[in-house]
């Protein structure tokens, strides 16, 4: 009877013990699993935000957002090929970048594979619909856009815009066209615009704009009688501002202030990062 | 019959003794046991902390401009901020696109001056800097002393 019950104990401890081992080997290997999907997840989130990060840098913009503001600052008209710096970006990336474990991809809205030189030429600003466009990535006009739902979103833009060459002549910059809010306007647009060359600055003094009606203001630049203009026009709506020049160069930098923290900047194509485990795919965005 | 059950005594003596010794093995295994992984992902995301860092305060793209005596003298200080028991190693290679392909302008290495070990973590980052038009890639190694 004794050696029944101590049989029985050791094969009791000895089921215990293999129970606790196999027990803990599922442990540790459920442990490790999770690390390494992790580790995985880790990458290809760091993979993501690294080409993306270059977009603005890409399309020469900057596009900083801080609080309710969103600063954007572009230079008209592009001075290098901004097509052919995102395709040798992807060809950056295929050659330098690639390691084949981590598989990339430039996707449009629907998931299509598309090349980064394709993409459309502007950027969104999302939920409030302000778009900021350009006729193409020469830049020969830029211009930002939004519907009447778009615009409640906007308090107010200040611009200043660094012409060059040089304002010909303070005294003839004036608005045309001009048209201010009164009660009752549905589409008002509070804009301040600074001009300057460096040296001469002229400061607007209207500053808000009924966008049912276009308001205008072209500045002549360089020497008296050479065809260097700028111009800035306002409405109508859905445009809001326009910015196109001739024989000349304007880098504007604008200060959108919203009235909500909660936005943020969208490029025109999707960017899609994978490995074994994990997988993002998000519009670009800044 | 006295010598059997003296064999008997024995036997079950050391079958306890292995028994107890197996289960403090077990246990102790368990206790002292040092994931593999889990010191893979430390070692990991000290290499990615420091290229974000580098990323995100443009410090990667500063690069672009500066020489390369610079950078290799900025990235021995970057990569003397990982802990003590930490090594790496840390690339920055920039290229510009010339007459149909990428020639390379400038690469430098910062070290630690440890030894490589098997238990490694890599990262990488790709820049632009839009003024240059240069393009780079920063890669980092790291690995435990």
């Amino acid at each position: 009877m004794k050696g029944v019950l101590y049989t029985l104990v050791t094969y009791l401890i000895l089921v215990g013990l293999l129970a606790y081992t196999v027990s803990t080997a599922n442990t540790f290997y459920e442990h490790e699993k999770i690390v390494s999907e992790k580790i995985s997840a880790e990458k290809v989130f760091h993979s993501w935000n690294s080409i993306a990060k270059n977009i603005a840098g890409l399309l020469n913009i900057s596009a900083v957002k801080k609080d309710y503001t969103l600063t954007l600052t572009d230079t008209l008209p592009s001075d290098g090929g901004i097509s052919s710096v995102l395709q040798n970006y992807e060809s950056f990336l295929k050659t330098y970048y690639d390691d084949s474990i981590i598989l990339y991809r430039f996707e449009d809205a629907s998931g299509n594979i598309i090349s980064l030189q394709n993409i459309d030429s502007k950027i969104s600003i999302i939920p409030t619909n302000l778009n900021y466009s350009w006729p193409n990535f020469g830049k020969n006009s830029g211009k930002f856009e939004s519907d009447a739902g778009g615009l409640k979103y906007v308090k107010r833009i200040n611009m200043t815009i660094f012409v060059s060459p040089e304002i010909r002549d303070l005294s003839t910059i004036s608005w045309s066209g001009y048209k201010a809010c009164v009660q009752g306007t549905t589409d008002c647009l509070i804009f301040n615009l600074t001009v300057t060359d460096g040296t001469k600055t002229w400061v607007s003094d209207r500053d808000n704009f009924d966008l049912k009606f276009q308001a205008q203001l072209k500045m002549d630049l360089g020497a008296a009688g050479s065809p260097n203009w700028a111009r800035v026009t306002i409405g109508k709506i859905p445009s809001l501002i326009n910015l196109d020049m001739q024989n000349s160069n304007i880098t504007q930098t604008s200060n959108i202030v919203f009235n909500t923290t909660d936005f943020f900047i969208n490029y025109p194509s999707k960017l899609n990062v994978s490995n074994v485990f994990a997988k993002k795919v998000d519009w670009l965005n800044g | 019959m006295k010598n059997f059950k003296g064999a008997v005594f024995t036997i079950d003596a050391l079958f306890a003794l292995f028994l107890a010794s197996a289960t403090f093995l077990v246990i102790s295994q368990s206790i002292n046991y040092q994931s593999p992984s889990l010191e893979k992902q430390n070692i990991f995301f000290a290499a990615n902390d420091l290229l974000s860092v580098m990323q995100n305060d443009g410090t990667l793209v500063s690069y672009a401009a500066m020489s390369q005596q610079q950078i290799e003298s900025d990235l021995e200080t970057k990569i003397s901020l990982l802990p003590e028991n930490f090594c790496g190693n840390l690339t920055v290679s920039i290229y510009k696109y010339q007459s149909g392909d990428f020639s390379l302008q400038k690469k430098s290495s910062g070290l630690t001056g440890c030894a490589g070990s098997e238990q490694s973590a890599k990262a990488k980052r790709v820049f632009y800097d839009s003024s240059s038009q240069q393009y780079g890639v920063a890669e980092m190694g790291v690995w435990l002393k």
